[in-house]
C-alpha cells in the first residue's frame, strides 16, 4: 500500500511540476532505516524520493524565513513543493499563520500515513548491528549482521505520538493535495486510538516532580538541537539564548542542571503558543530526554485556557499576540 | 542574580503610584521595587529566572485590563501571565510565587491588602520549608 502511495506522489508531482520549482521530500540514506531530506530541482530526480514508515523527519522547518534562504538559489521564482505527513502539515499551517512564508509560494502535498517507526526502538531491541530493515503491511522486519530476522509489530515500535490520532487531523485549509484515501483517513482519525495520557504533572506531587525533572534535565548538554529543529522557533539570530551581551543576562553559558532547567523553562514558555506537538524536539534530542511531558502539558493548557490549538488553520493569529475588541480577556 | 530574601515588585509607572510605592517600601523593606513603563512590557522570562533562582516571590502591579494607558498592554500581559503560572506548575514550582495585581491606582487600601496577603502567604510558606528545598 505504501508503494502505491509513493507512486501516486511521483505521478502527482510530475503532473504539477514546472521548470524552476523546488521539491522538498525524503530520500534514502546509506544506513538502514534512515531517511534524509532531499532538495530536488530537476524533474528527472523526482523518482529518487521515497515515502514509507521511516520518514520521521518533519520538513516544515525548511519553510522558515532563515532556513529558506540557506536552501534557495538567489534567483528562485518557482513554487516550493513540500511533501508532508498530516502531523507535519500542522506545523506548515503554523508557519503560514506566523507569516514566515507566503501561501502562494508553497504547494503542499499531504500524504496519508498510518504511523511512523521510531528507529531507536528497533535498534535497542536488536543486540547486534542491523544490516537492513524492511516493511510489510503490519510488521517491521529487521535483519542483523548474523542474518537473523527480527519481526516487530508496527504498533510496538512506532513513535509515541502516533498512538494518539488527534495528531493526524487534517488542517482546515483548501490549498493542499491529498494523496491516499481521504475519507478513510478521516474515519481512522475519528475512530482509532485516542489516548488521554496522564502526565507526571497530574500524578506526581510537586516535590517529586521537581526531583524527576532535575534527574532528566541533568543529562542535557545544551546542544540546542531541540531549538534548532523546532518549526515554531523562528527568531533565528535574535534568540534570547544567543545574546550573551544583553543588559539583563537571562542565562549564562555554563552547563549546569540549574541552568538547563531554566533553559527549558524559557524555551517552552516562548514556544507554547505556537507548539503543535509534532515531537521533533524529543526525536532530535541526543540524550533522549522525554520532552513530551512539557509540550503536551502546554498544549493542553492552551486548549483549556484559550480554546486554541496551534496549526489548525493557516490564518489564525495566536492568542498571545492578537486582541480583538469585545473579545473575552482570558 | 536573585536575592533569596527578597520579593521583587514590578510596578507600572504609566499612572501615579508614588505614594503607594513609598508606603510599601516603608512597611516591607524586603520588597525590591523595580519600576517598568507598562505591565504589558514585562518580560516574563525574567520572572521565571528570579523564581527559579530562589527569590521569595514576584509581583507585577498593573492597571486593570481596559484602563491601560497604552490600551492593550495589560490584556496581553494578563494572557501571558497565565501561561507563566502554568510554566511554573509544569516544572513543579509553586505557581503562587508569581502574582499579578490588577488595580486602580487610586484604590489604595485594596491594593495594600492584596500585597499583605501575598507577603503573608510567602513568609508562611517559608516556615514550612517549602521552596528552597531543591532536589539533589
Amino acid at each position: 500500500m505504501k508503494k502505491q502511495i509513493e507512486q501516486n506522489v511521483h505521478q502527482l508531482l510530475t503532473e504539477i511540476w514546472k521548470p524552476g520549482d523546488l521539491l522538498i521530500a525524503w530520500k534514502k540514506a546509506s544506513l538502514p532505516g534512515h531517511r534524509i531530506p532531499a532538495f530536488i530541482y530537476h524533474k528527472e530526480e523526482i523518482q529518487e524520493t521515497v515515502f514509507d514508515s521511516f520518514c520521521d523527519i518533519s520538513l516544515a522547518k525548511y519553510l522558515n524565513e532563515q532556513n529558506r534562504q540557506e536552501i534557495l538559489p538567489n534567483s528562485f521564482q518557482g513554487t516550493i513543493h513540500v511533501v508532508c505527513k498530516p502531523c507535519d502539515a500542522k506545523s506548515v499551517m503554523q508557519t503560514f499563520a506566523d507569516q514566515q512564508i507566503s501561501e502562494d509560494l508553497v504547494s503542499l502535498i499531504v500524504v496519508a500515513c498510518d504511523g511512523v517507526v521510531n528507529r531507536k526502538k528497533i535498534e535497542n531491541q536488536i543486540e547486534q548491528s542491523i544490516v537492513s530493515i524492511t516493511e510489510t503491511d503490519y510488521q517491521m522486519i529487521g535483519t542483523d549482521i548474523a542474518g537473523k530476522e527480527h519481526a516487530f509489530e508496527k504498533r510496538e515500535v512506532w513513535l509515541d505520538k502516533c498512538a494518539d490520532t488527534s495528531h493526524c487531523e487534517l488542517p482546515y485549509y483548501f490549498g493542499y493535495y491529498f494523496v491516499g484515501e481521504e475519507k478513510e483517513h478521516r474515519r481512522r482519525v475519528k475512530n482509532l486510538y485516542r489516548t488521554h495520557k496522564k502526565l507526571p504533572q497530574d500524578t506526581l506531587p510537586p516535590a517529586d516532580l521537581q526531583k524527576m525533572i532535575h534527574q532528566e534535565l541533568s543529562r542535557c548538554i545544551r546542544c540546542n538541537a531541540c531549538r534548532n529543529i523546532c518549526p515554531a522557533c523562528f527568531c533565528s539570530d535574535q534568540c534570547v539564548f544567543d545574546k550573551p551581551k544583553e543588559p539583563v543576562k537571562l542565562l549564562d553559558n555554563h552547563v549546569t542542571t540549574e541552568n538547563n532547567i531554566l533553559y527549558h523553562m524559557i524555551r517552552f514558555h516562548h514556544v507554547a503558543p505556537n507548539c503543535t506537538g509534532c515531537g521533533e524536539c524529543e526525536r532530535a534530542c541526543p540524550k533522549d530526554i522525554p520532552l513530551h511531558i512539557f509540550y503536551e502539558y502546554f498544549n493542553r493548557c492552551m486548549e483549556e485556557e484559550f480554546g486554541y490549538k496551534a496549526g489548525k488553520t493557516n490564518d489564525e493569529r495566536q492568542k498571545l499576540l492578537s486582541y480583538n475588541l469585545g473579545e473575552d480577556l482570558v | 542574580m536573585a536575592n533569596k530574601e527578597l520579593i521583587y515588585l514590578f510596578p507600572c509607572l504609566a499612572e501615579q503610584r508614588k505614594r503607594l510605592l513609598q508606603e510599601i517600601q516603608k512597611k516591607y523593606p524586603f520588597i525590591q521595587v523595580v519600576p517598568i513603563t507598562c505591565a504589558g512590557r514585562f518580560n516574563t522570562s525574567l520572572a521565571l529566572k528570579l523564581i527559579h533562582e530562589g527569590a521569595k516571590g514576584v509581583i507585577v502591579l498593573g492597571c486593570e485590563p481596559g484602563d491601560c494607558h497604552y490600551r492593550e498592554g495589560s490584556v496581553f500581559s494578563e494572557r501571558r501571565f497565565l501561561l507563566t503560572k502554568h510554566t511554573l506548575k509544569a516544572f513543579g514550582i509553586e505557581e503562587d510565587r508569581f502574582q499579578a495585581i490588577w488595580h486602580k491606582p487610586s484604590d489604595f487600601r485594596k491594593t495594600m491588602t492584596e500585597i499583605d496577603r501575598f507577603v503573608k502567604h510567602q513568609t508562611e510558606f517559608d516556615h514550612k520549608g517549602g521552596h528552597h528545598e531543591k532536589a539533589n
